[in-house]
């Protein structure tokens, strides 16, 4: 099995720990986090087609990482701010109790 | 890489190429400047500063529309400027402006700060805006997360109401989960494509929007880059809200505040359309066999879900929402046409375009008719509009006129353009459902100009418990503003030769 | 003015009317009202400058190019567009007139002529249009503002319903109308008239039976033809004289002229179809209006009757060719056949216009004098109190059974001789209706005019102001001169040159066959209801009426069996059958069904966050299966 194989393994059974996070969580924070993690996947199989991939003389791979990571800091930090704000209202943060808008 | 490269590249980098985007973003950031100079008592004439600085691009693009950067490459190949990327800069600072028009309508009545939301709308515009331009996916990506975790922060924005919350919730978990499918799909791309010499020793990646497509042209039935482009798909149906991705919209549309619905469902619906209608053309087109199946299933759905779910819908925001699932699905129609017609992708910015002047209407006329909760927005709310409003109750006749497809009004004509597009294209079943589609939208519309005509045909119980409605009188600048979008919408409707020659003759 | 500007100014002076009136004048009842009348009359004299002016002209532009697809609106005036411009225009501000004195006392007056003068702008632009996708577009408009019109009185919940059942029945209609445009289009690249009709002379047209059979679709929605007629019943809760302007003379009649325009497009199948759905029609309406009370209710069934008798005319053309077996290459031949009918269509709606807008607007004065009372049965010895009213209905009666000398007479004559040339069968059934025809209308005539007076509103009726009785005199007039050459021909140019015209012997039998039906329905009403005090007859011929006292006795009897047992029950009979048929199954069925499912597809927004990850969850894994080509 080549180094890219195990690589792409890895990273899909990160996507799916993340997956089963976020629908199974129901703790807000924690269904942030699985999201979080399934981003995380994507950018190891980045820096993997990068690494033993054919191109890995420029920084292409990397270069989308760094983006992707700042725009996961971003997601988490406007998804933290409104844990907080739910919080403050309900004193949970509990997914199921946010089912008031619905039909 | 080499010095020469780096050089090259740095070369590539014209600032006036996005003279209007950086000037939102000068705008945006001077917004906040103005909130720390001005003394409180000046505060109320940011906003204003806001609208001015947008009128100001607007104009200035107009004007620039033929600029010499047409069909030219800038930053490194991030960006490849266009006819279309010109119409969707209009488009989105012309959604923008109303969009802030409606904030000024909305916020005074709640204790929110104010200038943060101008400065929002802004920065997310001028994202939408890169995003109908880029050429590459490291700018597709980094533009449309701008505006996903912009329109965040908007539909969260009224933080004291718990329903605007949850729908702030609700939009974050899924536009996160869709971010990271697509980021997946972005991921796979790449790594089918790998890497291409170029002539003079330029490397290129699948990043390159006109490298992912050559490689495809090679490779069709490659399993990863068609896997990808289908991952990268979804993110976008999640934009547009098409089937299955379109769960979200009525729970998000009820919550936010009526602006940012009103932002969502215009602003964010095109810039998904444009980002479509982009990929369509200029990356995917070699895998027409596969998309254009799994497109049409997807409209064909979409049409009927939205259609068949507002039929008993009595909340106005939500219903605006599932409809405006219905328009993403006739919409599509132009998108897959747009493979074999040339001309359908100027159908579907025209249907944008009479689609931004009903909706922002009916949304202006919803500003005006609600309360302190603009979640509880019931279509009993417009209970006697005709009699206490007239003016009101016109322009929302003729925004909802205009989006259920009546002639002679705008919207008749898009959803024609778009249908001859269709049909020229074969597409005959998808006609079918959209031509159903039509006929039940009626239905629910006229229910809404029902509610707001004729208040007789109420049932009797209801009459007695419902209190009178909310209702603010429109400013003048309101009223000029209301009247000129439905004006626009009739006039459209009976002269739509200059904006079809100009989407379409260009 | 040239004749392009003053066609401009024809079809744009209503809508001006109409946006100055909804925007300024919307309280001002009285102003509207002249505003709106003032444009009609500015139309009719127009439009009877371009009608005599001679010149006919198509005239079109652009409107909007999208690729190679373009759309161009125009006009494309002929003979038989200035036919129809005629009867639209000069009818219209006939009824407008009318309405000054009908309508005075309504609260809501502004809105009402506002509507009118939307109805004439639309109705003038489907007189006027040179192209399918114009007339289709002008078509819904005028949907929209009988829609407006029957919905006047919006506060009765039967207007309300009314009005609703019409615009739904027409949207049916109108689905098929623009299915058969599509196909038009797909089949020979152009929607537009004379380019249609320039490919028919070349010998260039796809045929097809469903596109001219699609087509029908909108006139039998629009026309109200079975089984599309349920709506123009019901829509006489609208003002009357809105029932005369749109349901007896002009939008009624937009289906007929519809079909004379695409009468290139036909073919012998549809034909056929057409021929037998507007004899059926005729039929049905016509045993409909023997058991009505409703002064209204009568005339619209006659309405429908008459309607069918102009669908089935315009069918009849067909069969000269279909007898003789040939195909569609015999184009010649066949023109000439499917012109008769259009010839003989076309002169039977102009003098119906006439002849049933007068009875309309002469029902309206009733109602207007007798307080509102629509029951011919409450009513009764009017014709002391509202001379004027009574002379004009009386013409219009005897021009719609087909007096010899008046209107009908001709229009009816050479329908009835194109049917004995062409169907033995559809001859028979219309001259049957033909019977009935002049059956129901003397029975309503007689009841209505004759007689004691019924009621105190009948005992108070007081003849009606002059703009009431003017239009009656006028178009009085034209329903008993409309049918001469003399005058129809110099309205109708070229198209009453196609009028089917009987010589010799064929001429003898269908005057005989006529006067017959028509005396022997007249007749027969006479002595069949016993509305009438008889006074009269009894004074100046004592020796027939006491020879026929005897018999009155017996016939009373059968009258009140008749009623109880046999009128009433078909009446039921036929309302369960509409009831079921077209109310419960198709229209409620459909809606329910549709509405059924629109609650599941609610449903499933539960409002569980958790619910819509797993439905993106089955989104991205269908995309992922169908790229691992699962399907």
């Amino acid at each position: 099995m080549s180094p890219l194989h195990i690589c792409l393994l890895f990273s899909s059974a990160l996507f799916c720990i993340g997956l089963v996070g976020a629908l199974a969580r129901s703790n807000t924070i924690l269904v942030l986090l699985g999201i979080e993690l399934m981003l995380n996947a994507a950018n190891i199989n980045f820096i993997a087609f990068w690494r033993y991939g054919p191109n890995h003389a420029d920084g292409t791979g990397i270069i989308f990482v760094l983006f992707s990571i700042a725009v996961a800091a971003a997601e988490a930090a406007v998804g933290l701010a409104l844990v907080i704000a739910i919080y403050r209202h309900r004193q949970t943060i509990r997914l199921q109790e946010a089912n008031t808008l619905k039909g | 890489m080499s010095l020469e490269l780096l050089k090259a590249a740095a070369d590539s980098n014209q600032w006036w190429a996005l003279a209007p985007e950086v000037m939102l973003a000068c705008a945006a950031l001077a917004l906040l400047v103005l909130e720390l100079v001005l003394p409180r008592a000046e505060h109320h004439k940011i906003p204003l500063f806001a609208i001015a600085a947008q009128a100001i691009v607007l104009v200035g693009v107009f004007l620039n529309f033929d600029t010499n950067w047409l069909g030219e490459s800038t930053f490194g190949g991030l960006i490849r400027h266009s006819n279309w990327g010109q119409i969707a800069r209009v488009f989105f600072v012309l959604s923008s402006l109303l969009v802030c028009f409606l904030a000024t309508v909305c916020l005074p009545r709640t204790r929110m700060p104010r200038v943060e939301f101008y400065h929002t709308v802004l920065v997310v515009t001028a994202a939408m805006m890169l995003l109908a331009q880029s050429d590459h996916f490291v700018m597709f990506f980094v533009a449309l997360e701008t505006v996903t975790v912009g329109l965040y922060i908007l539909v969260s924005y009224f933080r004291d109401n718990p329903l605007t919350l949850e729908a702030g919730l609700k939009y974050l978990v899924m536009g996160a989960l869709s971010s990271a499918i697509m980021l997946f799909g972005i991921v796979l791309l790449y790594g089918a494509v790998g890497r291409v010499e170029g002539a003079n020793g330029a490397i290129h990646t699948g990043f390159e929007f006109g490298t992912a497509a050559a490689f495809l042209q090679a490779h069709p039935d490659n399993f990863l880059a068609v896997a990808g482009a289908l991952l990268v798909l979804s993110g976008v149906a999640f934009k547009i809200g098409a089937f299955p991705f379109q769960i979200w919209v009525p729970d998000v549309y009820q919550g936010a505040p009526t602006p940012v619905t009103a932002f969502l469902a215009v602003s964010s619906k095109a810039a998904g359309f444009a980002v479509l209608l982009l990929l369509v053309r200029n990356v995917f087109a070699p895998l027409q066999s596969v998309l254009v199946p799994v497109l049409s299933l997807m409209a064909g759905a979409t049409i009927l879900f939205g259609n068949l779910s507002a039929l008993t819908q009595r909340n106005a925001k939500r219903l605006m929402g599932l409809s405006g699932i219905s328009h993403a699905g006739y919409l599509l129609l132009g998108v897959i046409a747009s493979f074999t017609v040339p001309w359908a992708g100027g159908a579907v910015w025209f249907y944008l375009f009479t689609y931004l002047l009903a909706t922002m209407a009916v949304f202006g006329v919803m500003a005006y008719c609600t309360g302190e909760n603009d979640a509880d927005h019931e279509l009993d709310t417009y209970d006697r509009l005709s009699r206490d409003r007239p003016f009101l109750a016109a322009v929302l006749a003729i925004g909802l006129g205009s989006l259920a497809g009546i002639p002679p009004l705008a919207g008749f004509l898009g959803k024609l353009i778009l249908f001859i597009a269709a049909f020229q294209a074969h597409l005959y079943t998808l006609l079918a459902v959209a031509i159903v589609g039509v006929v039940l939208s009626i239905y629910y519309y006229f229910g809404w100009i029902k509610a707001a005509f004729f208040e007789s045909w109420r049932p009797a119980f209801s009459t007695e418990t419902a209190t009178a409605a909310p209702r603010t009188t429109p400013s003048l600048f309101g009223t000029l503003t209301l009247a000129l979008l439905a004006v626009a919408t009739v006039v459209l409707g009976f002269f739509p030769g200059p904006l079809t020659s100009w989407l379409i003759g260009k | 003015m040239s004749p392009v500007q003053s066609a401009l100014a024809i079809l744009l002076l209503p809508l001006a009317s109409a946006a100055v009136i909804a925007l300024f004048f919307r309280k001002q009842g009285a102003l509207a009202s002249w505003i709106s009348t003032a444009t009609a009359g500015a139309i009719a004299v127009l439009s009877l400058q371009l009608i005599f002016g001679g010149e006919r002209f198509t005239a079109s532009m652009e409107w909007l190019r999208f690729g190679d697809f373009s759309l161009s609106l125009g006009f494309k005036f002929d003979d038989l567009a200035a036919l129809m411009l005629f009867v639209v225009s000069f009818v219209g501000f006939l009824i407008h007139v009318f309405s000054l004195g009908y309508m005075h006392d309504d609260a809501a007056r502004a809105r009402f002529f506002g509507g009118l003068s939307v109805f004439m702008f639309s109705m003038l632009g489907i007189a006027l249009a040179d192209n399918l996708f114009m007339i289709f577009i002008f078509w819904e408009l005028v949907g929209f503002s009988s829609w407006l019109l029957i919905n006047h009185w919006h506060e009765k919940q039967s207007a309300a319903d009314a009005s609703k059942k019409a615009f739904i029945v027409n949207r049916v209609g109108d689905f098929g109308f623009l299915l058969g445009i599509v196909m038009c289009y797909w089949a020979n690249g152009t929607v537009d008239l004379s380019e249609l009709a320039k490919l028919g002379d070349a010998h260039a047209l796809v045929f097809s039976a469903a596109i001219p059979l699609l087509l029908f679709c909108g006139a039998m929605g629009k026309s109200a033809q079975m089984p599309l007629h349920v709506w123009l019943p019901d829509a006489m809760e609208g003002p009357t004289p809105v029932s005369a302007l749109i349901h007896a003379a002009t939008m009624v009649a937009a289906g007929i002229y519809m079909l004379c325009r695409v009468n290139m497009l036909m073919v012998p199948e549809a034909l056929t179809v057409i021929m037998w759905i507007g004899t059926a029609t005729a039929l049905y309406a016509a045993l409909c209006a023997v058991t009505q009370r409703d002064i209204k209710k009568v005339l619209a069934y006659s309405t429908l009757s008459q309607l069918g008798y102009m669908v089935a005319a315009f069918g009849l053309g067909s069969n000269r060719i279909h007898v003789a077996g040939c195909s569609f290459g015999d184009k010649m031949g066949f023109e000439i056949a499917v012109a008769a009918g259009v010839g003989a269509a076309m002169f039977h709606l102009t003098t119906h216009a006439f002849f049933k807008a007068l009875l309309f607007l002469g029902s309206g004065s009733v109602i207007m004098g007798c307080h509102h009372e629509q029951d011919i049965f409450k009513m009764g010895g009017l014709w002391k109190k509202m001379p004027l009213t009574f002379l004009t209905f009386t013409i219009g009666v005897l021009a719609i059974i087909g007096l010899p000398g008046f209107a009908g007479f001709f229009s009816k004559d050479a329908i009835l001789y194109l049917a004995m040339e062409k169907n033995t069968a559809v001859f028979a059934v219309l001259a049957l209706t033909a019977v009935l025809t002049a059956f129901y209308m003397v029975r309503m005539w007689k009841i209505t005019f004759f007689g004691e007076a019924r009621s105190e509103e009948a005992k108070h009726a007081h003849e009606s102001g002059l703009s009431l009785t003017i239009p009656l005199v006028v178009l009085a007039v034209l329903a008993v001169v409309g049918g001469y050459a003399g005058v129809y021909g110099k309205l109708a140019g070229g198209i009453a040159e196609l009028v089917p015209e009987a010589e010799g012997s064929a001429h003898t039998t269908i005057l005989l066959v006529s006067l017959a039906v028509m005396t022997i329905g007249t007749v027969s009403a006479l002595l069949f209801y016993p509305a009438t005090g008889a006074d009269a007859l009894e004074k100046k011929s004592s020796v027939i009426f006491s020879g026929f006292v005897a018999l009155k006795e017996s016939f009373d009897s059968v009258y009140d069996y008749y009623v109880a047992k046999i009128q009433q029950r078909f009446a039921m009979v036929l309302n369960f059958l509409e009831q079921v048929f077209l109310a419960g199954l198709i229209i409620r069925g459909a809606a329910g069904f549709i509405g059924l499912i629109g609650i599941g597809a609610r449903a499933l927004h539960v409002g569980s966050l958790h619910a819509y990850v797993y439905w993106f969850l089955l989104g991205a894994a269908l995309l992922w299966a169908y790229a691992a080509g699962v399907f």
